[in-house]
């Protein structure tokens, strides 16, 4: 074995650096699912009865419908019935100032780096915090709601602005879509939401950081984004778990609706808790993000650096309905140890004149499986679509898969589509040369990743991305092929 | 009666006459199975993008007796051993073998030994289905080619495959096995032909068994009618040392499925594989390949281009698969499309599947329109339009042909689909 | 003065150095000693080992050593890391300057000086610094700054790559520079840059390893010595004139010498 192997074999199994415990006492569903859950969780957020309804219809459908199998993912059958869908962190009933934040939970956000005071805040990030099934708080509110933005927990939404929230919820992502949408629909608990009036460049970063902090908690979040016309928004998103032997679901649904001349900007930095390196634990990330540009010239951006949870099913679309409008989505999925990845995306083009551009940078390592899926259709009305995929692996160790499964069905003659894709290792060579100017092997990969992601990385919000860049380095140190 | 219960109707007159090539057990294993799974539809990810729903009501017959004799078939003017299949049975007295003897043995499946089938028989079977499962479970009427050691056929084989329907519509299983021995080499064309105005449905199976340094062409040209359907599935197994090249054309039949499979089952290999389809009017063309990169040391090349126009529909399945232990793969497909029309669709899916890390693998899919840039050049230069199109498409089509190794029938084939590609 | 004392005049000492790679002996013993200032010059015909030679010294691992030894100032380089080989003031230019996509040279040189500075205990260099560093150096080696925004040689000229060597090895100021055939694909032009690079880097406290093919790099970096390599051994080592010799009369002259005895 060469050096760098066992520094591999060494440094993969680096620890986790969020997987601690906070110790606050939570208001809890019991456990399992039944139209009574459902209620529960209504009556909970003191719904109007539309909405119990919504759930209800979802749960029904839900009952009726089969765990999708076509992901190139393995796992022993979710028992549905071991879950707590609704825990929420006992707190004073509403909070009149930050203050009265529970001091642990505050704590808790500390030491993920997030902190809950406006005022020590010197960057322009809005953060809406949510633990386990609830939004604790949001911040910069009453300066974003001067330009008419409305940035709050989906719950406060459902009261505050039932009207939005009714007209859109599902809109994207109808609750038959698939399995975990319909589930989510019916037992989401919080999220955030977002309203971005006519012509309005938010001025801040806006951006929402999930914890699973209880144990045998499932977290259904729902995000619903609404850029008016002409608006601008930059979206992102973290998340984090404790490390607990038992797998944990995470079941999000995530809609963005663009409207003529908006833009949205989503970023993802996904590092839930991945379990640890013989696969025990690590969170179940089942997750159904949608956009739309429904107006002509809308562009909507996702780009996601996803390098936790043991489990990840995602695929970021966008729905190219307006003319000229731009879908994008820029990734960076790694798995190490015995996580497996199935992610991708899907751009529908209806619009004329619609543009789309696929970057996936997959990383293996460890044990692991990396699938990219995509699908890149081109309606026959969509003339003069454009789509350009590029999907390239990188290998490390002989243990590990990485798999690609694009689908591309054009049915317009003026569209062009091309797809590139290739796979390869880091290169012996690579590292020797920079060993030779004095960069020992770690750094080495850490940099040639970076390099390798850099395209992607370019993607986000420069806070982020040095965020970004560390948590690749964390998750592969070492790892050469 | 739809084809499913046709195929487990006639097996049960055929299974008591039918000859020991494949065992009872396979044959009764391989009926259950085509009972259990019936015919592929558009529910199972292999068949995603092909609809056999509308045929399969067709009043087949199955196991036909042909026509005496045909003069539909168009011979390829080259030098070649011959062989004829009408409706999927082999017609002795329009072949042609003369002198084969002294490089191979050439038997009807029927006539071979058992235990050399058994051998060779079914060994790699990626996607199986209920057809190809119906192939082997009838597997009666083909033929089978055994190369000996060292010795190059001097001459290629062509087997033309003729579907009559003028007595009604015909469904045709025939099933070929092609083992070429250490050092030995052949070529070996396909040509699918038809006559008669009924449907025809050809489900046929071609196994490939290549031994240490031997080496193989195969050629496959589609130039059925509108009213065939085909279903056709080429395994290739490499060992040692061993190298394909397979050029698979489709410019006609109203639905066509090449199957592809090569199994890159030893270190050294080499496969090449070519794919041509031009679809016009409502044509259906589905091209699946797999290359299985088994073994470490091994290279692949893919090359697929189709043109479609008309209402016309393309499928190109390809997928990479390097296994753990294939270290030192190379590994290359391409797939390039061209639309023509409003309402002709591709559906593309190149996929690559790696369990190794010190490969090279690549793979790029296209789809677009005929360069404009190029078509106006060629106007400026006073070529009307329609001809420069023309023009473009042929050297379009160009890149596969030329991967037609023997000049007289690349010169026959090409100029057959440049009549084809004439406005 | 005692030979110790001499001794800790000289930089690099290899002594009976043998080396193959998997069963093919490659070098069959090898002697050579270079001292502060001095600079060698390191000739001979192809498949002779001169880059096995130089790719020993930078410990590439493709080379298993079976004998003999390399002392660099005092300290067993065989025994050391090739990153602690680059951080004691081993560089190696190499032949094949290799690519690294997304990663600009700038970037790469941060990296790099920096490790170097970590093991030497000197404090991270800031931004500001750096870039008035690279700055100077640019200007020593002729290299557009642009290029160095770049991915690290992606798309790079044979030229440009070899200039970039050149720059890293101004960067990181080392104690003992190895060029690998530097001067191959090179037109005159790059070759006098290049040349004019080292040449510019030289000083009493450093020294430099020119490996080459041909003469003509020596009328530009003139050698203090000169020795030639063949079959795994150095044959004939003189002054600067046995490459002028060696260039009039040809390698055959060598093999036939060898061959003979």
């Amino acid at each position: 074995m060469s050096d760098s192997n066992k520094i591999l074999e060494e440094l993969t199994q680096s620890d986790y650096k969020y997987g601690f415990v906070t110790n606050i006492e939570n208001d809890s569903a019991p456990k399992g699912l039944s139209e009574d859950t459902v209620r529960f969780i209504s009556a909970k957020k003191n719904e109007p009865e539309w909405l119990l309804e919504w759930r209800l219809k979802a749960f029904r459908h839900w009952l009726t419908m089969e765990t999708p199998t076509w992901a190139n993912v393995t796992f022993p059958a979710i028992d549905y019935q071991d879950i707590i869908y609704y825990s929420a962190p006992k707190q004073k009933i509403s909070l009149s100032s930050l203050d009265e934040i529970d001091p642990e939970l505050r704590a808790t956000f500390e030491k993920l780096g997030i902190s809950l005071d406006e005022q020590k805040r010197l960057s322009g990030v809005a953060v809406d915090a949510v633990i386990d099934s609830v939004s604790i708080t949001t911040t910069f509110k009453g300066k974003l709601s001067e330009l008419g933005i409305i940035f709050c927990s989906m719950s406060e939404a459902v009261h505050e602005h039932p009207e939005l929230v009714k007209k859109h919820l599902g809109s994207v992502v109808p609750i038959t879509d698939n399995y975990f949408t319909a589930l989510n629909s019916a037992v989401f608990s919080d999220g955030s939401f977002c309203y971005i009036p006519k012509g309005v460049r938010c001025p801040m970063e806006l951006s929402t950081y999930f914890r699973i902090n209880a144990a045998n908690t499932g977290q259904f979040e729902r995000t619903l984004l609404i850029a008016d016309e002409g608006s601008y928004v930059s979206y992102l998103e973290g998340c984090t778990a404790p490390m607990r032997d038992e797998n944990q679901l995470h079941a999000a649904v995530v809609e963005l609706i663009a409207m003529e001349k908006a833009e949205i900007k989503y970023s993802t930095v996904q590092n839930w808790y991945p379990g640890d390196k013989n696969g025990k634990g690590g969170i179940y990330n089942f997750v159904t993000k949608r956009a739309i540009c429904a107006g002509d010239h809308a562009k909507i951006s996702w780009t996601q650096v996803e390098t936790g949870s043991s489990i990840t099913w995602k695929y970021p679309s966008v729905i190219l309905k307006g003319d000229y409008s731009i879908g994008e989505f820029y990734s960076v999925a790694v798995t190490n140890n015995m996580q497996q990845a199935d992610t991708g995306t899907k751009m529908i083009h209806i619009g004329k004149n619609s543009r789309s551009r696929i970057v996936s940078k997959g990383i293996s390592a460890g044990k692991s499986q990396n699938s990219y899926r995509g699908l890149v259709k081109v309606m026959p009305r969509a003339e003069n679509a454009r789509n350009f995929s590029q999907c390239d692996s990188l290998l490390m160790g002989d243990q590990c898969g990485a798999h690609t499964f694009p689908y591309i069905e054009v049915g317009n003659p003026s569209a062009i589509v091309e797809h590139e894709a290739t796979t390869s290792k880091i290169g012996e060579d690579q590292v020797f040369y920079c060993n030779q100017r004095g960069i020992d092997t770690e750094k080495a990969v850490a940099l040639i990743v970076n390099g390798y992601c850099k395209e992607v990385l370019n993607q986000l919000p420069m806070e982020f991305a040095v965020e970004a860049q560390k948590l690749l380095a964390i998750s592969l140190e070492g790892s050469v092929g | 009666m739809n084809l499913k219960d046709l195929i487990l109707e006639e097996y049960k007159t055929f299974a008591p006459q039918a000859s020991n090539a494949v065992s009872k057990v396979l044959r009764e294993e391989s009926i259950k199975q085509v009972a259990e799974w019936g015919i592929p539809t558009i529910k199972q990810e292999e068949w995603k993008y092909t609809n056999l729903k509308s045929i399969l009501d067709t009043p087949f017959r199955l196991n036909a007796s042909p026509a005496a004799t045909s003069n539909a078939i168009h011979y390829y003017n080259i030098d070649a051993y011959k062989l004829v299949f009408v409706n999927g049975i082999l017609n002795a007295s329009l072949s042609d073998t003369k002198g084969i003897e002294a490089f191979a043995t050439l038997k009807s499946i029927s006539e071979a030994e058992p235990a050399i089938l058994s051998k060779y028989f079914n060994k790699f079977h990626p996607f199986q289905d209920g057809l190809q499962a119906a192939n082997l479970a009838f597997a009666q009427h083909g033929v089978y080619l055994h190369v000996n050691k060292g010795k190059a056929l001097p001459k290629p084989v062509v087997v033309y495959f003729l579907s009559d329907t003028t007595q009604g519509p015909i469904f045709a299983q025939p099933r070929n096995l092609i083992v070429l021995e250490q050092g030995a080499s052949a070529k070996w064309i396909e040509s699918f032909q038809s006559t008669g105005n009924d449907t025809s449905f050809t489900n046929i199976c071609s196994e490939f068994f290549l031994h240490q340094d031997s080496h193989l062409e195969q050629y496959k040209f589609q130039q059925e009618n509108d009213k065939a359907y085909h279903v056709g599935t080429s395994q290739v197994v490499h060992l040692e040392k061993s190298y394909s090249h397979s050029a698979v054309l489709t410019w006609s039949g109203a639905l066509v499925r090449n199957n592809l499979n090569i199994h890159l089952g030893a270190e050294y290999c080499e496969a090449h594989l070519y794919g041509l389809y031009l679809g016009n009017n409502s044509r259906h063309i589905d091209n699946h390949t797999l290359v299985d990169h088994a073994m470490p040391n091994c290279y692949s090349n893919e090359l697929y281009k189709g043109i479609l126009d008309d209402q016309s529909t393309g499928v190109f399945n390809g997928k990479i698969w390097v296994q753990k232990d294939a270290q030192k793969t190379n590994a290359f497909q391409s797939n390039k499309n061209v639309l023509l029309s409003q309402k002709a669709t591709m559906n593309t899916k190149p996929q690559l599947e790696i369990f190794a890390d010190d490969v090279k693998c690549s793979h790029g899919a296209t789809v677009g329109q005929l360069d404009e840039e190029a078509l106006f050049f060629l106007r400026a230069r006073g070529i009307p339009l329609a001809q420069a199109r023309m023009l473009l498409m042929q050297a379009f089509s160009d890149d596969v042909l030329n991967k037609i190794t023997i000049p007289a029938l690349q010169e026959e084939i090409t100029a057959t689909i440049a009549q084809r590609l004439r406005p | 003065m005692t030979t110790d004392h001499l001794s800790l005049f000289i930089m690099l000492s290899i002594k009976n150095l043998q080396a193959r790679v998997e069963e093919k002996e490659i070098l069959k013993g090898i002697n050579l000693e270079v001292k502060a200032g001095e600079v060698h010059a390191i000739m001979g015909p192809n498949g002779s080992g001169k880059s096995t030679l130089a790719s020993i010294l930078a410990g590439r691992e493709t080379y298993e050593v079976t004998g003999g030894s390399i002392t660099f100032e005092g300290k067993d380089l065989l025994e050391l890391s090739p990153e602690d080989r680059a951080r004691e003031g081993v560089f190696l230019a190499f032949q094949y300057p290799v690519e690294i996509p997304g990663v600009s040279t700038i970037n790469f040189l941060k990296t790099a000086v920096n490790a170097i500075r970590e093991y030497r205990g000197e404090e991270a260099m800031d931004a500001v610094s750096f870039l008035k560093m690279m700055k100077e150096k640019t200007k020593v080696v002729e290299i557009d700054e642009t290029l160095l925004k770049r991915s690290l040689n992606e798309g790079f000229s044979g030229g440009e790559k070899k200039r970039n060597e050149i720059f890293q090895m101004a960067m990181l100021e080392p104690k003992l520079a190895v060029l690998d055939e530097t001067d191959s694909g090179l037109d005159i032009d790059a070759l006098k840059i290049v040349a004019n690079g080292v040449n510019k880097l030289r000083s009493k406290n450093n020294a430099v390893i020119v490996v080459t093919h041909y003469q003509r790099l020596l009328d530009y970096i003139v050698p203090d010595y000169v020795h030639v390599l063949y079959n795994g051994r150095i044959v004939k080592s003189g002054t600067k004139e046995l490459a002028l010799e060696l260039e009039a009369k040809g390698y055959d002259w060598i093999k036939n010498e060898n061959t003979a005895v």
